[in-house]
This record gives structure tokens, C-alpha cells and sequence, in this order.
């Protein structure tokens, strides 16, 4: 085992996704569903249009297509057998099988060279879930301590009802999509910078009645907001210098506040994925990061990625191009210094 | 590898039941007769049907309006009262469930640390493990603390099921799930000077499942848990010094024959189950309080093999050595202080 946690040893080697079917198109299907006009408009108003559903597919095969496009990026499937954790994230409280089924038996069926030591999935934090399976899977390949092992974080989000359940109150169109994260310590697009979580139990009870949906309405973009400054803190890492803030793909009026609050421009939240994939809950980090994140580390900038939830969670994952240990940004004890390795650190 | 410090056991009054499903509440779980819903909903269950007539048989069960989140609150409000120093102590609230809660948006970790544990800066629910999630839970609990919870050592471990229509409670001949919660309080060994009772290993496992959870004989299912939970046992002890012989046998309540069966392939004397039916997720955390119950009336150390296993392919053995000095509340296990 290494002697002391650093997350910044950890991050991400690769990422697939799964988006069911063709994009569709949020006018239309407002049509189809009888969706009034005005609410299509302040839909429209914030940034969204694509999105994709499909309600003939399982999580089990949902998450299959994501390790196969993951399988395609890897360039094979011989990473399987080096991984030692399976960890399922999931927003929609229903995106399972009936228990006791599990998604997992249907996994390691699916592929016969999958056999992690441990499996388990992380729910009821909502769409931060994909953030606590990352911090999850980078503790116990720490407490491992093995070099070449590979921890595997799995989402699938699928929408049970109508277009008054697609359909978000507050700006943002939820879509059926399918993640694979793959974490590791070497080879890696990006590690880890640092996470944070903030969390306000009140809202245990989520969005059960219309008191508690307009109570998480009118505080989230707050609680994101200071949520960031204890990013900040606890990483030495300001939002203000990232190269974009991936943020789940729903709800652009609360981060144009947020930019306003926190004095950033507004092009620094990445927009691109509201418009053309919709929110697809626990995939949004996958999702942005192949369309955006990526491209930005391996520019050497980095990115951070803020995931909401409508149960009191909130969290951020900052990603830095591999190699590099924030010995100018990141302050916190813990956290090497003198990276001479990336612009970030020496620009 | 694990120390516990306090245990809290609850089961809803038992009641006799005549369907297969879960309790029939109307309104909930609605979406799973929605066209989405069918990929979660057991596929032997038909749209709309809430009921499937079988023999009667007893198991507890929650009354309507008390839910899985109101389960899990009382186990560790109980376990925690009059020890506010400890619940300061902790780091991490790892809930383990299979069903879902009949408010299906609302988050049981959440609610914990609303209820009982302001403050405590990580937490998650742990699932997709049948109801053989505890091992896992508790094996996460043995994890070095993060350094956002530093100074808290301990991990608040709770597991509460409640089964409602159309989700299946009863698979004759193989088991019934009874409705039940649990808490205890674990940290890494060696921190303190009193437990319960001390996890020295625990081994679990995911399989494939060969044959349709839904459909197979429930003895082709006996048989596969069995070989599967035997193998974990056998992994467990032979990593040990324990002779067959120095461990008692103790898990889950099954209707099929299971703790007989491993009790003569193992070659160890059995405790008495903590209860004819499966206590769900709770199973092994009330397995473990039996045994600690078993040292107590011994007034000696008993080490235990405990096993839990759910009909989803998981399954998994812990060698839990028991106190005898453990202080009996009223409704679970203390540590002397």
C-alpha cells in the first residue's frame, strides 16, 4: 500500500459512452407529447435541443455498449482482466433490475475476462454519484497499491415516464445514456486534481413535492457556488483559471448566475453538450469530457467538472494533464510541489 | 482487519402474507408499469399485476407508512443515542439496500446524517449486491480514511429493506425476504480499546448467474448458492489459523436447507439462524448479533464464520470473532466502556 493518499496519483486512463439512437430533436417530441409552446421556448432560451431516448434497452446492455465504445478507444479489450474494481453510478433511483438482480451478473457474463475483486454501485447522491464512484475507486486502487491494476466506474441513467419527467422544470432535457470511466495510475488522459464534495442533507427528500423541487430550485446554483470556493480551497485550484467548466448538461440559467457571482465569463461553462446530447445524469462527465475535456488536458490546461444533484450533493473533480502534481495551484497538504512537468505549473 | 463497536437490530412485526410480490401500496413504484419500467420490474411480473397468490407464510414486515428511510433512522438513532462522542467520531455513513425506497427520490445516507450525523463528509449508498451488500459495506469500512475524513475513524455501516409490489418477497422452496434494518458502528482494527465483536477477514464474491434468477427450480438455485458460499468459507478459513473445528457456522434464515447443507460440507457446528426468513440486506449484520449473543451466553470469545448470500449471483463469508463482554442494550450490542 502507498503510504500517503495522494488523488493526483490517480485519474482517468480512458472513457466510452452509450447515447441510445439518433439525437432527437426537443421541438419535435414537444410536439409529439403536446408540450406547450412557451415552456418549449425557455427551453429553447437555455441552450437545449438534442437529446436521446430509447426505452427498449436495459442498464445491463446500456453499460455493454458503453465498454465496447470504451473497448474501441482502448484499441482491444485486453485492460479487462487488469481490472480490479467494478463500481456502477446511477441517478435514476430506477436504472437497475428488479431486485436482487444485479447489473453486475449480467456484466461478468457479458465478458468473461471481467472478474474484479469487488463490485458494488453508489446511489442515492444523484447525478454526483459519478463523482463518488471516481473518489471511491481511486481509494481502494490506493489501498491496493497495485500499479497496473484498473478500477472501472460504470453509469447508466434511464427516463421512466413522459415528457413532465424528460422534460427538467428549470432549463434542461434529461436524456438515456451510458457511461464507462477507467481509472489507473499510469498511461492516463488526465489525473485527478482534486474533489470536493458539498453536501446539504436537508434536501434528503429530493424533489418529492413541488415545495421541495422549488426549495432546490432557488438554492443549487447558490450551493454550486460555494461549493467552487471549497474546491478552491481544499486544492489551491480557482475555477476562474480552468480551460472550461464541464458542467452537467442541463440548466445554463443557473450557471449564467453562477458566472455572473464568481466574476467569470460565461464562455468559460461549456454549453456544447446542453445543445447537442442533453442530460444524461451520471454520463455527463464521460459525455463532456470525450466532446470537450480531453481535448483541452492534452492542450495541457485543465478542466473541472461540476456535478449537481437534486438531493443535497454537489461536487467537483478538477482534471489535470497527467503528470501534473498543482505544485503552483494545489496548496493542500498532501499534494506534491515543484511539477515542472505542464504549463499549468510552470507557464 | 475491522473492529465493531455497537450494533442495532430491528424487525417490523410479523405478518402473514399470501402473495408472492412485496406489500401492495398503490401508488408507489408507478413508473415501473411505464414502458422503461419493464427492464426493471421482474420480468414474471406482469404490467399493472401488484399480486400473485401462493400458500401463505409469515415474515416481518413494515407497516405502509414506515419506509426503508424511516427503518435505517431508527436502527442507527437507536445505536447512537447516549453516545454523541462516537457519532462525532465518524467519517463515512455506508448504507447497503437492494429495494428502493417507496419515495423513490429521497436518499437514505442523506437522511442518516440529517437525522443523526451532521457533518460527516462522505457517505453513499452501496448496492447492486442483492442483499449480500454488508461484506461489501464493511469492507469499505476497513479502508484507510480519507484525508476529508480525517480524525474520523469510524464508518456508521446500516443496511434496511422494505419489499413492496411488484418486487418478489417470496421464492417458495429457496427463501422469503422479511422486511428489516440494521447499524453498526466499524473502524480499522487496533484504534480502540473495547468492541463487540472484531471482523478478522471477510471474502465475497460476484457470479455470473448460468440460469434465469426468475425462472430456475429453487433447487438449482440452493445448489448454486451453496457451491458459491461454500467456496467463499473455504477461501476464508484456509487464509486463517482456524481450524473446522474452532468456528461456528451462522447465516442467512433460508426456507431450503442451506445452513445443513454447508454446515456438514464444512465441517462445523452451527449456531441457531437468527430467523426463519432472510432479513434482507440486514441478514448478516443480525447474524452477527446472534453470534455475539452465543459469547455472551458463554461468557467466552466465540469466533464465527458467518455467511450471507443472495440469489443474484453474490455471496460472501466473514470470520467474525465475538465478545463476550459486550453490553446488551435493548435492542442490539454496546461496547463496555
Amino acid at each position: 500500500m502507498r503510504e500517503i493518499f495522494t488523488i493526483a496519483d490517480f485519474g482517468i486512463v480512458e472513457a466510452g459512452i452509450h447515447l441510445p439512437g439518433a439525437p432527437r430533436d426537443i421541438v419535435e417530441y414537444a410536439k409529439e407529447e403536446g408540450v406547450d409552446e412557451a415552456r418549449v421556448q425557455s427551453l429553447l432560451a437555455a441552450k437545449v435541443r438534442w437529446f436521446h431516448m430509447d426505452e427498449n434497452q436495459s442498464d445491463s446492455k446500456m453499460i455493454c455498449a458503453a465498454i465496447e465504445d470504451l473497448c474501441t478507444r482502448m484499441g482491444g479489450r485486453g485492460w479487462l482482466t487488469r481490472v480490479t474494481h467494478l463500481i456502477y453510478a446511477h441517478s435514476q433511483a430506477f436504472s437497475m433490475p428488479a431486485p436482487p438482480e444485479s447489473v453486475f451478473s449480467a456484466l461478468l457474463g457479458r465478458y468473461d475476462t471481467l472478474r474484479p475483486a469487488l463490485s458494488f454501485s453508489v446511489e442515492h447522491a444523484a447525478c454526483a454519484s459519478s463523482v463518488m464512484a471516481l473518489e471511491l475507486a481511486a481509494r481502494l486502487l490506493h489501498q491496493d497499491g497495485a500499479v497496473d491494476a484498473l478500477a472501472l466506474v460504470v453509469t447508466s441513467d434511464r427516463v421512466f415516464g413522459n415528457a413532465s419527467h424528460r422534460i427538467r422544470q428549470d432549463g434542461g432535457v434529461q436524456s438515456d445514456g451510458a457511461s464507462a470511466l477507467l481509472v489507473g495510475t499510469r498511461g492516463l488522459r488526465c489525473c485527478f486534481g482534486g474533489i470536493t464534495i458539498s453536501t446539504y442533507d436537508k434536501l434528503h427528500e429530493g424533489p418529492s413535492t413541488p415545495e421541495n423541487a422549488a426549495t432546490i430550485a432557488r438554492t443549487t446554483w447558490l450551493h454550486t457556488r460555494q461549493m467552487l470556493g471549497e474546491h478552491r480551497q481544499h486544492t489551491g485550484l480557482d475555477v476562474a483559471d480552468a480551460a472550461a467548466i464541464l458542467p452537467i448538461n442541463a440548466d445554463y440559467p443557473y450557471w449564467l448566475k453562477i458566472a455572473r457571482a464568481l466574476r467569470i465569463p460565461p464562455e468559460l461553462i461549456y454549453a456544447d453538450g446542453i445543445t447537442q446530447r442533453g442530460h444524461a445524469c451520471s454520463a455527463d462527465l464521460a459525455v463532456n469530457l470525450i466532446d470537450h475535456g480531453f481535448a483541452l488536458v492534452d492542450e495541457d490546461r485543465w478542466v473541472v467538472f461540476c456535478a449537481q444533484s437534486n438531493l443535497g450533493t454537489i461536487a467537483a473533480l478538477s482534471l489535470l494533464p497527467p503528470g501534473c502534481r498543482t505544485g503552483r495551484h494545489a496548496t493542500a497538504p498532501g499534494l506534491r510541489e515543484d511539477c515542472a512537468e505542464c504549463s499549468i505549473c510552470t507557464p | 482487519m475491522l473492529d465493531l463497536y455497537a450494533l442495532d437490530l430491528y424487525l417490523p412485526p410479523e405478518v402473514s402474507h399470501g402473495s408472492l410480490l412485496g406489500a401492495q401500496e398503490p401508488f408507489t413504484y408507478a413508473h415501473l408499469f411505464d414502458p422503461a419500467g419493464q427492464w426493471s420490474r421482474p420480468p414474471t411480473v406482469g404490467r399493472g399485476v401488484r399480486a400473485i397468490a401462493c400458500a401463505a407464510f409469515d415474515v416481518p414486515a413494515a407497516p405502509a407508512a414506515e419506509r426503508s428511510t424511516d427503518m435505517a433512522s431508527r436502527v442507527v438513532g437507536r445505536m447512537l443515542a447516549g453516545h454523541r462522542a462516537q457519532a462525532a467520531q465518524v467519517g463515512t455513513i455506508l448504507h447497503a439496500q437492494c429495494t428502493l425506497d417507496q419515495q423513490m427520490l429521497s436518499s437514505v445516507p442523506l437522511r442518516l446524517r440529517h437525522d443523526h450525523l451532521p457533518g460527516v463528509p462522505r457517505y453513499a449508498t452501496i448496492g447492486q449486491l442483492g442483499t449480500a451488500g454488508v461484506p461489501t459495506a464493511l469492507r469499505l469500512a476497513a479502508c484507510p480514511p480519507l484525508p476529508a475524513s480525517a480524525g474520523r475513524p469510524l464508518t456508521c455501516v446500516s443496511a434496511a429493506d422494505k419489499w413492496i409490489a411488484p418486487f418478489v418477497r417470496h421464492f417458495p422452496g429457496l427463501l422469503s425476504y422479511g422486511d428489516a434494518a440494521a447499524a453498526c458502528l466499524a473502524a480499522p482494527s487496533g484504534g480502540r480499546a473495547y468492541a463487540i465483536a472484531h471482523v478478522l477477514d471477510l471474502e465475497f464474491s460476484t457470479r455470473p448467474l448460468p440460469y434465469d434468477l426468475w425462472t430456475a427450480p429453487a433447487s438449482v438455485q440452493e445448489d448454486f448458492i451453496f457451491a458459491h458460499v461454500q467456496d467463499c468459507a473455504e477461501r476464508v478459513r484456509r487464509r486463517s489459523d482456524f481450524r473446522r473445528a474452532d468456528l461456528r457456522l451462522i447465516g442467512d434464515g433460508m426456507a431450503a436447507p442451506l445452513g445443513e447443507r454447508l454446515a456438514g460440507s464444512l465441517g462445523m457446528a452451527r449456531l441457531p439462524d437468527a430467523a426463519a426468513c432472510h432479513l434482507s440486506s440486514a441478514s448478516a449484520l443480525f447474524s452477527i448479533g446472534a453470534a455475539i449473543e452465543a459469547a455472551a451466553a458463554r461468557e467466552q470469545i466465540l469466533d464465527a464464520l458467518v455467511w450471507t448470500a443472495s440469489p443474484g449471483g453474490q455471496a460472501a463469508a466473514m470470520l467474525v470473532r465475538c465478545r463476550p463482554d459486550a453490553v446488551r442494550t435493548q435492542t442490539g450490542w454496546a461496547a463496555r466502556s
